[in-house]
């Protein structure tokens, strides 16, 4: 079932068009998350179906009411903010307890939730803590904390681990995890950390300038990337461009000194530009049997990560493909001549949308 | 021991002391040391130094001054005058301060502005026959209640006057300091609490209020010692009918009575001084519960 729904909803600051026709469905119990660089538009979004942004068009519905003309403080939402927001003249258990208090719980009651959720987040025996003296992982604790003892239809939350190490990121991404399968609430997590949406999604859609590129599962996103924004936003790939001619069952796409072939079903029928996906992990260094693909190239640059190495290697053309190999053996030095092979089945056929940065 | 520890501050850099010293000097010049000298001075003169009634050294004026009910009649009436003041000014202060923050259109950020600091801009005796025009019975004011077949309310010569001509004058000092407070509370706090559930009222009770009130106190401070010393405004809109302590001490100035000034201008100051230290501690107190 939906919990949550928006049907070509768009938000328009002055000339500014910040969310464009958005459609997005979110289903009960799910983690969902909505990933995208800064300023494309997920805050816009999330405070859309918190009630502190009206949209300017489109339908908003939650648990199948339309919510674009119900305030705010009447909607069965809670956000966890960016910045937090944790009252400051208030200690742990009045800022947890802020919301039960205004429903006019008796007190009991309020105690009882309060520390029941102090259990879940792990802070028993902070309640008469200052929210300022906590440190930033025990705040977010208390934030979440804050938000979740209402019993949201929907807990959304706006990049609420960003500004914590990385350490501490790991672990709390854990326990966010433990708690939404545990309470079975709804999440709606904004990130603009592809690891972190894969990490903890059920199902995530990229955003881009506004649009949503595509919705799917983490695997879907990765393996079956629709644009090649997506595909370059999650995790890295090269990305081929080139026109499609057909033979024998088999398309070709050309592409400066690449030449890539794959199955024609694999490729789009029409005669346009297609754009192919070809992630790192797929390219083979030294192939020991023929692949249907294959080119030579020298090392550019070598990036050790532990697990894996990640080659920058040169073609003939000048132009760089990323390719990503088990540390198995020790790493090839830069300057080494080898050569690349991929099977038919590796380069995947995308949508051409705008690339995303390369952030690292 | 070591060559560094051994190494003096020395060549050009002055050391802490002189420094702070450089830093606090002037002030200290301009405010302390006077200040202490008029308290020697006019507690001197309070024990009878500069004798006018031929009674010799002592507490002689200090008991005149308190044995008088009269006097203790007007301390009181004049502490209730700046608190009234106060309380209305800080009402009409806070909505203010609440709207100019709001105000995103530059032009109207100056115009806002200017009106209300253009009190401060107006000589104080020109204002304050500007309300004595208005406010008498046949004044302005009055005139239009007429047309609505109200009044004539008698608002000079009497407490009425004296507090609206102060509040004008004195709104602005107390808009600032909350307006600067206002500034500082992020707008997330009050998305906070609608989020969970507040109503808009809720929301400053809770959360605004809490949270500006230090700027709210410190509003209150000056209104109320700028006001418990005026006495400008008191004497020409109360015309005489409305004695405050202020007043009292001027006029005996004016009648050089040393003695009896010293003593009232020290009960002036140890009166602000009670009600600040009270209103300090509110703040200390709401302080604390904000745990900063
Ligand atoms: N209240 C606002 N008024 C005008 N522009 C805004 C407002 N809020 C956000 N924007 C603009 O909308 C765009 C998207 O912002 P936001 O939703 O915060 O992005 P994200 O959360 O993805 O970083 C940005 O260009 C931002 O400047
Ligand atoms: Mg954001």
């Amino acid at each position: 079932m939906a919990d949550v729904v928006l049907k070509a909803v768009e938000k328009v600051f002055g000339s500014e068009r910040v969310v464009k026709s958005i459609d997005l469905s979110v289903n009960q119990g799910e983690f969902f998350s909505l990933l995208g660089p800064s300023g494309c538009g997920k805050t816009t979004t999330l405070r859309m179906i918190a009630g502190l942004e009206t949209p300017t068009s489109g339908d908003l519905l939650i648990r199948g009411e339309r919510m674009n003309d119900v305030p705010i403080n009447r909607r069965p939402t809670n956000l966890v903010f960016q910045k937090l927001a944790l009252f400051p003249h208030l200690d742990v258990f009045d800022n947890i307890a802020f919301g039960l208090k205004l429903k006019g719980l008796p007190r009991p009651e309020i105690a009882r939730r309060v520390d029941d959720m102090l259990d879940v987040v792990s802070l028993a025996g902070f309640e008469r803590r200052r929210v300022t003296e906590l440190s930033g992982g025990q705040q977010q604790r208390v934030a979440i904390a804050r938000a979740l003892v209402n019993a949201p239809a929907v807990l959304l939350l706006d990049e609420p681990l960003g500004a914590l190490d990385l350490k501490l990121q790991l672990r709390l991404q854990r326990e966010l995890k433990r708690i939404q399968r545990s309470t079975g609430t709804t999440f709606i997590y904004v990130t603009h950390n592809q690891a972190e949406a894969l990490t903890l999604s059920d199902r995530l859609a990229v955003m881009n300038e506004g649009r949503v590129e595509q919705i799917g599962s983490p695997a879907d996103m990765y393996l079956h990337s629709a644009t090649s924004f997506v595909a370059s936003f999650i995790g890295r790939t090269n990305l081929i461009a080139g026109e499609a001619t057909f033979a024998g069952g088999e398309a070709r796409v050309t592409d400066g000194a690449l030449s890539v072939v794959l199955d024609d079903a694999d490729a789009p029928a029409d005669n346009g530009r297609t754009v192919l996906s070809l992630r790192p992990e797929r390219i083979v260094i030294a192939p020991k049997t023929p692949m249907a693909n294959g080119i030579d190239a020298t090392v550019a640059e070598v990036e050790f990560l532990g697990a894996t190495v990640l080659y920058r290697m040169r073609i003939a053309d000048g132009r760089i493909l990323f390719v990503q190999a088990l540390a198995d053996t020790p790493p090839l030095a830069e300057g080494t001549a080898v050569r690349l092979g991929w099977g038919k089945d590796a380069a995947v056929s995308i949508r051409s949308t705008t690339v995303a940065e390369d952030v690292e | 021991m070591s060559a560094v520890a051994a190494a003096p501050a020395s060549g050009r850099r002055l050391s802490r002391g002189a420094r702070l010293g450089l830093l606090l000097g002037p002030g200290f010049i301009c405010v302390v040391l006077p200040f202490v000298a008029a308290m020697a001075l006019l507690g001197a003169y309070s024990l009878n130094l500069r004798d006018t009634t031929g009674a010799g050294l002592g507490l002689s004026v200090w008991s005149q001054f308190l044995g008088d009910p009269f006097n203790w009649r007007v301390i009181w009436s004049s502490v209730q005058l700046a608190a009234l003041s106060t309380v209305i000014t800080i009402l009409i202060a806070y909505p203010t301060a609440a709207a100019l923050l709001r105000v995103r259109n530059r032009f109207y950020l100056v115009v806002a502005y200017v009106a209300l600091f253009s009190p401060l801009l107006v000589s104080v005796i020109s204002r304050s026959y500007g309300w004595l025009l208005l406010l008498s019975d046949t004044g302005f004011v009055n005139q239009t209640f007429g047309l609505f077949g109200l009044g004539p309310y008698r608002m000079v010569f009497n407490e009425t006057g004296v507090i609206i001509a102060l509040v004008h004058v004195l709104l602005p000092y107390a808009v600032l300091p909350i307006l600067n407070i206002m500034t500082q509370v992020p707008p997330v706090y009050r998305e906070a609490a609608l989020d969970l559930g507040a109503s808009g009222w809720t929301v400053f009770r809770q959360v605004t209020l809490p949270l500006t009130l230090p700027g709210v106190i410190v509003a209150a401070e000056i209104i109320f010692a700028l006001s418990i010393s005026a006495f400008v405004t008191p004497s020409l809109l109360g015309g005489g009918r409305v004695l405050t302590l202020s007043r009292m001490l001027y006029d005996n100035i004016g009648l050089i009575e040393w003695g009896m000034a010293a003593v009232q201008a020290i009960v002036l100051l140890t009166t602000a001084l009670a009600v600040l230290f009270v209103l300090e501690r509110v703040n200390r107190a709401t302080h604390a519960a904000r745990q900063d």
